[in-house]
């Protein structure tokens, strides 16, 4: 079925806007002041994003960006927020991927590095709050620690990605 | 024919990851002033993501082709094509970038949709005048779907004509030229022979085959006798453009230019459809000429040597060009100049033309809308400007008459002026 542009990018974004909003209920605004910028900012980008085909519209990502950076600051740091923070962010993502003016399929298409940066996300949550120590630091580090595996194990499996010289023949190049 | 030098192959960050990976500094930055855990969580899929996608796209080099082909009627321009590539997988990430020619309107990013093989891509562009431009050869990049990185592509690609001519130049098809070549003066030419339309019946010779055997006649006549055919010979016509600057300056000269070049390959294609020679010479500061020939070759080579012309630098004087286009064509053959006729230098080539014996045609693009267009006044100012420009141009049309017919090029979509007046001969000749 065929969906009008300007409607395709908007059921992520409606999960973009319930993940900030829930971010905004964690944090120190008013309610009401703290749900408007989450569901504000997402309904503007995603209509910005609709409107516009040229550079006008990553306007509408740094309207998003922008919210996520005032909201998690203020946020409280306990397991909730730190959980619903990391989910905003990747439904940040995923918003990104989804986007009305490019070819259907795109959160199809960005699965794995959406499921990359969760991984960290994930492991990092629950290495700052289901281990003893309880710390968000070590939290953090153990999930840069597992992405740089990833990236090790990735870089390993394909060299060629790291390749810049030039074919030594042009069969090679056809690739 | 492909795209010339190898493009990079490395990983290209578009500005969004650099939003990206700025956001998620921040973020941190934040965590750490702040002590909050929370903000360095949201940070992390940020930073994270540009370098996942990276890890994620086609390895180097990768090769994908485009056929593109322009089409459209009238002020439309749809531009539309494939991106081929070996890996079909890929075909839904890549991207097109097109550097879209200034005289053509629309979004610089077009419409795509899957395809078997690779990717399908429309451009919807507009032409507000007649235009030839020249598309050049784009260049296709994989692109990750959250569109934070970027690696060029090897491949076949090639630059794209696009042509937007008056509709009813194809009329001038039927303009009888007459061609002047070898008797001297005007001489309505023609051929009798194998082809052609029928002429008349005649003796049977020995070696004519027998499907030009009239064998009806021949029954009545008790004798063999063949059909004789008569074939138009072709007639004769030099376009010639002038490109030299004149006093109404870069922007609507190059806009006339631009109106102009359309002009004439929609004149050449229809003066070479009806098997007529065509030559075509433009005059900057020096003549550069394509000598008369017929056929699709021909066509090809005044379409390049249309494209090639430019706003010239430095005007040649007037003189030089009709000396110079003697070289290339003998007098007696009906130019057809093309001229806006601005300044007093522009319009002294008619003159010289004249006195070496070229009969001319003058189409003159008409400024007028344009400098209106580009110079916002006004309703009244805009009134009185328009009047003011009326009377001069027509005073300057006026002096061109005395040598040779200027038909006033004002609506750029049509050429029926021209086409009406080149359809009566004896208006044609000039004393």
């Amino acid at each position: 079925m065929n969906v009008p542009a300007p409607l395709r990018g908007a059921p992520l974004g409606a999960v973009l806007g319930a993940a900030l909003a829930l971010l905004a209920l964690g944090t120190a605004f008013p309610w009401y002041i703290g749900l408007a910028l989450a569901l504000g900012s997402v309904a503007v980008a995603t209509w910005i994003r609709a409107q516009f085909t040229d550079g006008r519209r990553e306007l509408g990502v740094v309207l998003v960006l922008a919210a996520l950076v005032v909201l998690a600051s203020r946020a409280a740091a306990t397991a909730g927020p730190i959980l619903l923070g990391g989910i905003a962010s990747l439904a940040f993502l995923l918003w990104l991927a989804d986007d009305p003016h490019e070819v259907p399929g795109g959160v199809r298409r960005a699965a794995p590095s959406v499921l990359v940066a969760a991984f960290v996300v994930g492991v990092g949550w629950a290495s700052a709050l289901l281990l003893p120590s309880r710390n968000a630091v070590v939290g953090i580090a153990a999930g840069l620690f597992v992405f740089a595996i990833v990236v090790l194990a990735v870089f390993f499996g394909r060299p060629d990605l790291l390749d810049r010289s030039r074919p030594e023949t042009p069969k090679a190049e056809r690739g | 024919m492909s795209s010339g030098p190898r493009p990079p192959t490395g990983i290209r960050w578009t500005p969004r990851a650099w939003l990206l990976l700025g956001a998620g500094t921040v973020l941190l930055l934040v965590a750490i002033a702040l002590r909050d855990p929370v903000a360095a969580f949201v940070g992390l899929p940020l930073l994270i993501a540009p370098i996942a996608v990276a890890m994620t796209g086609p390895p180097p080099p990768f090769r994908a082709d485009v056929a593109w082909s322009a089409d459209g009627a009238e002020t439309e321009v749809r531009v539309s094509g494939r991106i081929r590539t070996a890996a079909a997988s890929r075909g839904s990430e890549l991207r097109l970038l097109v550097h879209r020619p200034g005289e053509l309107l629309g979004p610089d990013t077009p419409e795509y949709a899957p395809a078997p093989d690779g990717t399908d891509f429309t451009f919807r562009w507009t032409s507000p005048w007649p235009t030839v431009s020249v598309v050049p050869a784009p260049t296709v990049v994989w692109q990750d779907p959250l569109g934070l990185a970027q690696r060029p592509s090897a491949g076949d690609r090639e630059s794209l004509v696009v042509e937007r001519s008056p509709p009813d130049a194809m009329r001038l098809g039927t303009v009888r030229l007459e061609r002047t070549l070898p008797l001297p003066g005007e001489t309505r030419s023609h051929r009798i022979g194998p082809s052609g339309e029928f002429f008349g019946i005649r003796d049977a010779q020995p070696t004519d085959p027998p499907r030009r055997i009239n064998w009806l006649a021949s029954a009545r006549a008790g004798r063999p006798l063949a059909n004789e055919y008569e074939l138009d010979r072709t007639g004769d016509v030099v376009l010639l453009l002038d490109t030299r600057p004149t006093r109404l300056g870069a922007i609507v000269d190059e806009r006339l230019l631009g109106v102009s070049r359309a002009a004439l390959l929609g004149v050449a294609e229809a003066f070479l459809r009806a098997k007529d020679r065509v030559g075509f010479a433009a005059f900057d500061e020096f003549l550069h000429a394509v000598p008369l020939a017929g056929g699709r070759h021909q066509r090809i080579r005044i379409q390049q040597a249309v494209l090639a012309t430019r706003r010239a630098t430095l005007p040649g004087p007037s003189e030089r060009c009709a000396v110079s286009l003697g070289r290339y064509f003998p007098p007696g053959i009906t130019v057809l100049l093309v001229s806006s006729l601005a300044d007093e230098s522009t319009a002294e080539v008619v003159p010289h033309l004249t006195r070496r014996g070229y009969p001319v045609v003058v189409l003159s693009p008409s400024p007028l809308g344009v400098e209106s267009a580009l110079i916002p006044l006004d309703p009244e100012d805009d009134r009185l400007a328009a009047r003011i420009d009326r009377i001069d141009r027509r005073s300057s049309i006026a002096k061109t008459w005395m040598y040779a017919p200027v038909v006033d090029w004002d609506d750029f979509w049509t050429l029926a002026g021209l086409v009406r007046f080149l359809q009566q001969p004896r208006r044609r000749r000039v004393a």
